[in-house]
């Protein structure tokens, strides 16, 4: 099997991996933390929505970046 | 219903001038070569900075500067759970596919999305029911597009709904027929310069002038505490519904067949993975800005008739009029990058999968010129003549023709490019049986299927177990496009 073939496989499962680490993270933490009462706010954004979506939104752009400019192989370029 | 400043005026023309320019100059710089494949893919030279900008401006339609801007406006903070997973669609769409597309594409020469299945599968077939699925519901998918700019030009510059409709569908038809691929991929990139900048500036000035995070915060409690809680007013949120759209956004993006042929069209390797970074970046800075605004405005414009207006409304709220105009350019240029994508996708799939694909002769190049700008112009045409009445259940298309289309090809395309055995009955069966899926939960039961989730959610594992069941019962594919595609025999 041609390694190009198998690399790209490799990819495609790790990109899947992270989507569901992802939602797992943003799913569990938004709800749990919502249902806090009173509402707790971070510089006037909800509290849920810093550790639930901004922080992780800003870890996947990390993953993201470590994903697309190291970890993807680089093919050809005509 | 808003002040047209002729500041605002001149912004759209200069913006508008500026669109049939790029699109001169990519006309210009793809003369020479073979027609069909310089139109349809741009000779596969595009480069990262250019494919991710048309890439993010095909994806970003008209739905996420209208749509969702008015579910934020109406739902608040929520709705940021509602659109996050788009932290996910650039890795995703390009992490799945983007550089195993576009090898094969390169070795196979194909042209379009449906080429790509047809050859895999040695099926004309399975090439005539993706082009038939690809036209009639990015048609269906167009008409919401027309109707959702002309209520912007109808709001922002008091321009009557049915000639804002024949001005766009001129406009884009004009563009697309004129320069194909590279035109449309040069517009495109423009265009989002202007939708990210439009977006950014006007959520950074929208929070500005409610004082602060803080007191936007102390307005929106005021108004209704569950603007900043989850499941947000009226219950809109329910868990079921954010696992759903968690599925949704990212592979329902992945799986859209304009997104895909960008793939065919780009340099391919590093390009691949710069453009990937790059969209991973401009969607960080997007769709939080487009949720600000419309949170924002909630504050700033609270009351409007209509939430469509959100955006719009907000802009005209927050920025200084001469700002104004190239502000809301952005909503404008959202709408026609994705219009012209369709156009090409379907005019593509008119002459490339359904008529050139099934003769036994290749057809001459002035031929092909000819049926390219007729078949783009009948499509531009097609849906505008249903948007001159439109619909009231417009939304519903819109959700329909969208995830539909990724329902009927995500399982089928990633079961093609990562399956070595998966043959063309599982082909065919994995496309008719996450349409089937689809179609039938849509009609019995709306957006909310089985569990509270939505009907794509479904749809997609019934289309893999369709794929596995046709594979299981078909015969083998000939070993040679085995080894042609996996190296295998």
């Amino acid at each position: 099997m041609p390694e190009g073939y198998r690399r790209q496989r490799l990819e495609a499962i790790v990109a899947l991996l992270i989507w569901a680490i992802a939602g797992v993270w943003v799913i569990t933490a938004s709800y749990m933390l919502s249902a806090e009462r009173p509402i707790r706010l971070i510089g006037g954004i909800p509290h849920w929505v810093v550790w639930g979506i901004l922080v992780p939104w800003l870890t996947a752009f990390v993953v993201h970046t470590w994903y697309s400019l190291f970890f993807v192989g680089s093919g050809r370029e005509d | 219903m808003y002040a047209s400043e002729p500041f605002v005026w001149i912004a759209f023309i200069f913006y508008l001038v500026a669109t049939f320019g790029f699109a001169w100059l990519g006309h210009r710089k793809g003369q020479g070569g073979s027609f069909l494949d310089e139109f349809f893919v741009a000779g596969r030279s595009i480069g990262p900075w250019t494919l991710a900008l048309t890439w993010i401006a095909t994806a970003a339609s008209g739905g996420s500067f209208i749509g969702v801007p008015a579910l934020a406006y109406t739902y608040g903070w929520p709705i940021l759970l509602w659109i996050c997973s788009y932290m996910v669609v650039a890795l995703l769409g390009f992490g799945m596919l983007a550089s195993r597309i576009s090898d094969l594409g390169r070795k196979t020469g194909a042209l379009t999305y449906p080429d790509l299945l047809r050859d895999r599968f040695e099926s004309p077939a399975i090439g005539a029911v993706a082009g038939v699925a690809i036209v009639l519901l990015y048609m269906a998918y167009m008409e919401a597009q027309y109707v959702a700019g002309s209520r912007v030009l109808e709001a922002v510059l008091g321009i009557p709904y049915t000639w804002g409709l024949i001005g766009f569908a001129v406009t884009v038809g004009l563009y697309t027929a004129y320069g194909g691929f590279r035109a449309v991929a040069w517009t495109d990139a423009f265009q989002a310069v202007v939708m990210l900048f439009g977006v950014v500036l006007a959520a950074a000035l929208a929070v500005h002038k409610i004082g602060g995070f803080e007191a936007l915060a102390v307005n929106l409690q005021a108004q209704d505490p569950e603007l900043l809680t989850l499941p947000g007013p009226d219950g809109y949120l329910p868990i079921s519904a954010a696992v759903s759209f968690f599925v949704i956004w990212p592979l329902a993006t992945a799986g859209q067949p304009s997104l895909m042929t960008r793939f065919l069209a780009s340099k391919g390797g590093g390009s691949l993975k710069r453009a990937m970074f790059l969209v991973g970046l401009y969607i960080l800075l997007l769709y939080p800005s487009i949720i600000l605004i419309a949170i924002a405005g909630r504050a700033l414009t609270p009351g409007l008739e209509t939430a469509d207006h959100a955006m719009p409304a907000t802009i005209l709220a927050a920025t200084p009029p001469w700002l104004a105009g190239f502000v809301l350019a952005a909503p404008m240029a959202a709408i026609m990058s994705t219009l012209s994508s369709f156009l090409l996708v379907g005019s593509s799939a008119i002459v490339r999968d359904l008529y050139e694909r099934n003769l036994a002769t290749p057809i001459s190049e002035q031929k092909a010129r000819k049926l390219t700008h007729i078949a783009t112009l009948v499509i531009a045409v097609i849906p505008l003549v249903f948007a001159f009445r439109p619909p009231e259940f417009l939304q519903y298309i819109v959700v329909f023709s969208g995830t539909g289309l990724s329902a009927t090809f995500v399982c089928p395309t990633l079961f093609a490019l990562y399956w070595p055995t998966f043959n063309r009955v599982g082909c065919l069966a994995a496309m008719l049986g996450g349409f089937g899926s689809f179609l039938f939960q849509y009609l019995q039961m709306g957006s909310r299927s089985y569990l509270g989730l939505d009907p794509f959610v479904w749809s997609l594992g019934v289309s893999a177990i369709c794929g596995v069941l046709g594979w299981w019962l078909g015969p083998p594919d000939r070993k040679e496009i085995r080894e042609r595609y996996f190296g295998e025999a």
